[in-house]
């Protein structure tokens, strides 16, 4: 009978892959003077390493107890940071359009609490042996997802909602780096290509390949909307 | 600089963005039906998908074959076959069509191929995998997502399709096809709705209270409250029901031919009664009992109204101004 732990084991791959690269980025980003998000490329790797060992047990190099505590931790950093953008220029901040950093701040803010509601209902998806599963719907033998009844499916659906909102969304910014726009685009706004560090060169002031961290969420968020329906 | 110039200037405009533009409410609209879209395909990611038998995915197939006419019963039966055989191969697929789908639309440079193939497959799902929405047979009253949930999906696919006029039409839905057929679109559909809402069994005494009763089993305990209470509530009054549903869906139908004010009114009146929909007669497309694989008609035909909201009418001009916002460099 078919089943399909060979998904969960895809999705591990796809996160482990999401994981390297989002290392890679931390490391690299000072040696090629980029600039980088590394609170949000550092969230991007713990998560991803995190849902291996959720989707694939025997791969989990995270504990239950350090997975609550980093994820706690990065939520309460990602929501304080969303405050202090607030505080600074005020509620309207959250559709300005001069604010886009605390867009992001929230979304991996909630991206760390749904980690921690994972964990407290009792991921992982996989059991640990998967040789002569029997497919057969939720609660298969292959597929040892959270306790029945954990959790409140509303709240579920809402945060898979939220997960589909923001990898759309981030699809949609990714035009914004296509490498074909006119040299001439550079100089609306007035000097928009150069506003970091004062007096540091252009390649000082580059970003570190923003589409591909771009595509690291959005497949973050099409796992972890993968993982909370298997929670409903 | 050097003779390198414009390629550095290149490889740094690939890594420095143009200010970000908030996306117009017409581009909005595109982006929450790729959400859908998107929400779909990992839905059809469940587990029970991938299992043969009446359980799973081809079970729901089957499903949808009985009471249609003959020719169509055989031909839903057949792919219901096909998918029984090879349950993970073509769920996987399935899902697979459905999450590019989303990750198109929202993806502009992919838009236009997308909602083509959106169009295209919306309409095979309607056939094969809602049995044409049960209206051949009675059973596409709007309470249960007649005439066929995906059938929304086609049509919301053609009424966003990107238009260069679309930046001064007065709706979002007239940007691709124009006002006048714009308006014919939306009375019709909602004509279509007012009918079926008293078409065949739709209109028995016990026609609602059944629906809402039969949604019971597995959803969480504050919708099953809300099932038993709206259930207890509506009785053997579904004739009653049926035809206030028919008289709102006539007048929201009528609406989009009046003044500004009124026309707001009815997309309001819309959004109401689709909501009411999605959440009493639908409970959110079974999705929190579990077993679901779309949201049914609800959000849809949210975002279909949601097309039709009166815009500020400028007349020449573009909806929305084009000026880009001079922000510091960041990742957005």
């Amino acid at each position: 009978m078919p089943d399909p732990t060979w998904l969960g084991y895809l999705f591990a791959a796809v996160m482990m892959v999401v994981g390297a690269y989002c290392l890679a980025r931390l490391v690299l980003a000072r040696p090629m003077r980029c600039r980088t998000h590394y609170d949000m490329n550092l969230g991007h790797l713990l998560m991803s390493f995190a849902m291996v060992g959720m989707l694939v047990p025997t791969w989990n190099i995270m504990s239950v107890g350090v997975g609550e505590i980093v994820f706690g931790a990065m939520a309460v950093w990602f929501l304080v940071m969303a405050a202090a953008v607030i505080t600074r220029h005020g509620i309207s901040s959250i559709v300005n359009t001069t604010t886009a950093h605390l867009r992001h701040f929230v979304i991996h803010g909630v991206m760390a609490c749904i980690m921690l509601y994972m964990y407290w209902l009792g991921m992982p998806v996989m059991a640990k042996s998967s040789a002569g599963g029997m497919g057969g719907g939720m609660g298969a033998s292959t597929m040892s997802g959270p306790p029945a009844g954990a959790g409140d499916p509303g709240l579920t659906f809402f945060l898979i909602l939220v997960l589909v909102a923001s990898a759309v969304w981030q699809l949609n910014a990714i035009e914004r780096y296509a490498p074909s726009l006119s040299p001439a685009l550079a100089t609306v706004g007035g000097g928009i290509t150069t506003s970091g560090v004062p007096g540091a060169t252009e390649a000082e002031n580059r970003w570190m390949a923003p589409r591909l961290e771009i595509g690291c969420h959005i497949a973050m968020c099409v796992a972890m909307a993968y993982m909370l329906v298997l929670m409903v | 600089m050097t003779a390198d110039t414009s390629a550095s200037e290149t490889r740094s405009l690939a890594a420095n963005p143009v200010p970000w533009r908030r996306p117009d409410w017409r581009r909005s609209l595109q982006l929450a039906l790729a959400a859908i879209w998107l929400l779909d395909g990992v839905l059809q990611l469940q587990p029970f998908m991938f299992t043969p038998g009446s359980k799973g995915f081809s079970g729901m197939l089957t499903g949808t074959a009985s009471g249609n006419p003959g020719g169509i019963a055989t031909s839903i039966t057949w792919a219901a076959k096909i998918i029984d055989h090879h349950p993970v191969g073509t769920n996987t697929v399935f899902a697979l069509i459905q999450i590019l789908l989303g990750l198109g639309i929202a993806w502009k440079s992919l838009l236009k191929p997308a909602l083509a193939v959106s169009v295209v497959w919306s309409l095979a799902v309607w056939w094969f995998g809602e049995g044409l929405g049960g209206v051949l047979h009675g059973q596409g009253t709007p309470i249960g997502g007649g005439p066929g949930a995906v059938l929304f999906y086609a049509l919301l696919a053609i009424l966003l399709w990107p238009a260069e006029s679309a930046g001064t039409a007065r709706f979002a839905a007239a940007g691709s096809i124009g006002e006048s057929a714009g308006h014919a679109v939306w009375a019709v559909t909602w004509a279509l709705l007012a009918y079926l809402s008293l078409h065949g069994p739709a209109r028995a005494p016990g026609a609602v209270h059944d629906v809402v009763a039969g949604n019971n089993s597995g959803q969480p305990g504050w919708l099953a409250t809300l099932d038993r209470n709206a259930a207890a509530a509506v009785n053997h009054d579904g004739l009653v029901l049926a035809i206030v549903l028919a008289v709102l869906c006539a007048v929201i139908a009528l609406s989009v031919y009046l003044p500004v004010p009124a026309a707001r009114a009815g997309v309001v009146l819309a959004v109401i009664v689709a909501l009411a929909i999605w959440v009493v007669t639908e409970n959110f497309g079974m999705i929190l009992a579990g077993g679901a694989t779309d949201p049914n008609s609800g959000p849809l035909l949210v975002l279909l109204s949601l097309a039709y909201w009166p815009l500020a009418a400028v007349p020449g001009a573009a909806r929305y101004p084009t000026t880009a916002v001079a922000v510091p460099v960041e990742v957005s």
